[in-house]
């Protein structure tokens, strides 16, 4: 009992330090990775006793600078709502980890671990659920700012959360018919199957168009470019205008953890998740040739990195559309939601239920 | 453990709940019945319906609420408003209302202590998709159908009026 | 107004492809930079440049002989500011930042000189307007330097006794005359 207490509160203080940490970097690595993108250098100047380590010292000058930062609350807002708004959007974007499995069970001393903090038996609902909470926390920071551009901020946002959540929940749908499964867990151990006995049965390969249709909505519930909107750091006023502070620094850390957990659930549902191309529970496996055997904890602590690697490279893949593509205007943003991407999500819903009848 | 969690989500729904009537200002009050919702999708997942807390949790707090937050935020709370109501008319039916709930009330917490309390086995597939799946579309099928029919017609309804241009 | 339009042809309409296409370009700049990042790190390739970019306080561009920085009166063999207080550039100013008061110089062949000559750097737009108008070969703004930043605005107003120090930058230095050195070599006024 009381180790499994222990057992748990470990997990979380694993994959949330993971997280935490990661958000931290990317604020770093989107200035670095954009600089290197562009041809530039990008963030080096924070410096401690004359080591600069590529800039590293950057996410934790910018804590420092946020949290001396005047806090200040519009009179005429609401004070409490406006507290509450940024955390909010802290919790909502890391609340989603909770349901993701980084890794195969781990048998460890007599005990059967799940790599997972908590196994769901409704894992990808509560991740729209609670992803979709996300949407409070924009409305409510743009109206108790009580500021009317803010508001308008606020509602455009709410706009486009409402409008895509319906494209991510659809496309989502295809994943769960073609593994059958709503867990998270059934659907990366349907991932380790092959496809002709040689390719690895990853959603990618299950569902393609759902994968693009998928990630496309899930970068527009992040809020950044190429769906920018709400916010649009240069231009138009968002909804986070009147926020200065470590307040504003919390919406920004929910943006970053936002595009991981983005990343984990692409990871876990399009790309294997924990998974390894031939790597089983027994070693290296190719089918028809030879197995080599591999220690358990070996092979655990493979599939665990390779998790984290996937997770790390979506998260670089979106930094990369990030500085690559141009901001929709509001209505193509719109016309794209509705007119585009529902109706490609049901009649790729339409042909995945064809082609699970044929087969 | 159970227990404490259970007296944790009961006391948070009622208190909730109460505060959604006490507040004065309308965005406090549908935050509280926000975390009511909230609360009451907590109790539905200890009582091992998990489908259903989470689906709590997406239609009302992630929809229907959403709809409440759009009023009250384009809405500006004006206290004229509220003096065009006649009192009296409220106290009374606020007062009918009261008694009518409160009569239920006693009614329900009778007949729950009148009967024994039963430990019936929890089937393994309780409150999971495939079983709340199997009942709705079986024995429950029409009814699933008619509410389906209604929403399509809603929608309708709704591209309809917002396509109208003059 | 003409509003030229693009209308996307059919494959360009699925976005995808033209994404594609423009994620290859990004990545290919990442790639390949990152790849000369790692070199210079290891110590291989030092002559391939992976950014393009000026470290600035570190390495500076060299600056044009036309370049306009921070004011410079010249000086006389004497050391006192070859101004005469003509008013020319006070008058000239675009963005009325330079303010003088004028008085008699003892030496009868001068007339005038500046009591106070005063510059404020905050209003000044660098246009080199005053530069240009100086008749004595007196005000330039060849000194290199871009204007400090202050904690006052007391601090921005550069006065005469300052403004006699500064040196022009060496090689970009626009007056014919040296400061403190020597008669002039041209004077259209004659003084």
């Amino acid at each position: 009992m009381c180790l499994d207490v222990i057992i748990t509160l470990l997990k979380i203080a694993i994959v949330f330090g993971f997280v935490l940490n990661v958000a931290a970097i990317l604020s770093w690595a989107e200035r670095k990775q954009s600089a290197v993108m562009q041809d530039r250098i990008g963030a080096n100047r924070a410096d401690v006793l004359g080591f600069r380590i590529f800039g590293l010292f950057h996410p934790i000058a910018d804590t420092i600078k946020m949290l001396t930062k005047e806090d200040w609350v519009p009179p005429a807002g609401d004070a409490f709502i406006h507290t509450l708004a940024p955390f909010l959007a802290l919790f909502t974007a890391l609340v989603v980890f909770a349901v993701i499995p980084f890794g195969d069970t781990l048998h460890i001393a007599g005990r059967d671990i799940p790599l997972q903090i908590a196994d769901l038996n409704v894992g990808i609902l509560f991740i729209v659920a609670f992803g979709g909470l996300g949407f409070y926390s924009v409305v409510l920071a743009g109206w108790s700012s009580e500021n009317k551009y803010s508001l308008l901020g606020s509602i455009r946002a709410a706009a486009q959360l409402i409008s895509y959540e319906l494209a991510l929940g659809l496309s989502i749908v295809g994943v769960v018919m073609a593994y059958g499964s709503i867990e998270l867990d059934d659907i990366v151990r349907g991932q380790g199957q092959y496809v002709l006995g040689v390719i690895p049965y990853w959603g990618i390969v299950a569902q393609p168009l759902g994968f693009i249709l998928f990630f496309t909505a899930a970068m527009a519930e992040t809020k950044r470019v190429p769906f920018d909107l709400p916010e649009s750091e240069s231009e138009i006023i968002g909804y986070f205008t009147e926020y200065s502070g470590m307040k504003f620094g919390a919406f920004w850390m929910g943006e970053f953890i936002e595009v991981i957990s983005v990343a984990g659930v692409v990871t876990a549902l399009y790309f294997g998740g924990w998974q390894i191309p031939f790597l089983s529970n027994q070693g290296i496996f190719i089918p028809g040739l030879f197995t080599i055997p591999l220690p358990h904890l070996l092979v655990v602590l493979l599939q665990v990195s390779a998790f984290g690697l996937k997770v790390l490279f979506f998260c670089w893949f979106m930094l990369l559309v990030r500085w690559t593509l141009p901001r929709f205007r509001y209505d193509q943003l719109m016309a794209f939601g509705w007119k585009f991407m529902v109706p490609l999500a049901l009649v790729n819903i339409v042909v995945t239920g064809l082609i699970k009848y044929v087969f | 453990m159970e227990n404490l969690f259970f007296y944790i989500a009961a006391i948070l729904a009622v208190a909730s709940a109460g505060s959604v009537i006490l507040q004065r200002k309308v965005m406090y009050s549908v935050l509280s019945l926000i975390v009511t919702l909230l609360a009451v999708a907590w109790m539905y997942a200890m009582l091992s319906a998990p489908f259903l807390a989470v689906v709590q949790v997406i239609l009302y707090v992630g929809a229907i609420m959403v709809l409440f937050l759009f009023v009250v935020m384009m809405l500006k709370y004006e206290k004229t408003e509220i003096q065009r109501f006649r009192p009296g008319l409220l106290w009374c039916t606020g007062l009918l209302v009261a008694v009518f709930f409160l009569m239920k009330l006693i009614y329900v917490v009778n007949r729950a202590s009148s009967l024994t309390p039963k430990v019936a086995t929890v089937p393994p597939d309780f409150g999971s998709i495939k079983s709340l799946g199997g009942v709705l579309y079986t024995q429950y099928l029409l009814p699933v159908e008619l509410t389906g029919i209604l929403l399509l017609v809603a929608v309708v309804g709704v591209a309809l009026l917002s396509g109208i241009k003059k | 107004m003409k509003i030229v339009g693009h209308n996307l042809t059919t494959k360009e309409s699925f976005y995808f492809f033209e994404i594609a296409k423009g994620l290859w370009i990004t990545s290919r700049h990442f790639i390949y930079n990152m790849y000369f990042h790692i070199a210079h790190l290891l110590g291989k390739y030092p002559e391939v440049p992976a950014a393009v970019t000026v470290q600035y306080p570190e390495e500076k561009v060299p600056l044009s002989r036309r370049w306009r920085g921070r004011h410079r009166i010249n000086a006389r063999p004497d050391g006192s500011p070859r101004c005469v207080a003509c008013m020319l550039c006070e008058t000239v100013c675009p963005v009325q930042c330079i303010h003088i008061v004028a008085g008699e110089h003892p030496d009868p062949a001068i007339e005038k000189y500046p009591v106070s000559f005063e510059i404020d750097v905050t209003r000044c737009c660098w246009c080199g307007m005053c530069e240009e108008a100086c008749p004595v070969d007196a005000l330039y703004m060849d000194t290199g330097k871009s204007p400090e930043p202050g904690f006052s605005r007391e601090d921005l107003l550069y006065r005469k006794e300052q403004l006699v120090k500064e040196m022009p930058l060496p090689g970009c230095q626009r007056s014919l005359n040296a400061p403190g050195q020597g008669p002039m070599e041209a004077n259209p006024l004659g003084l």
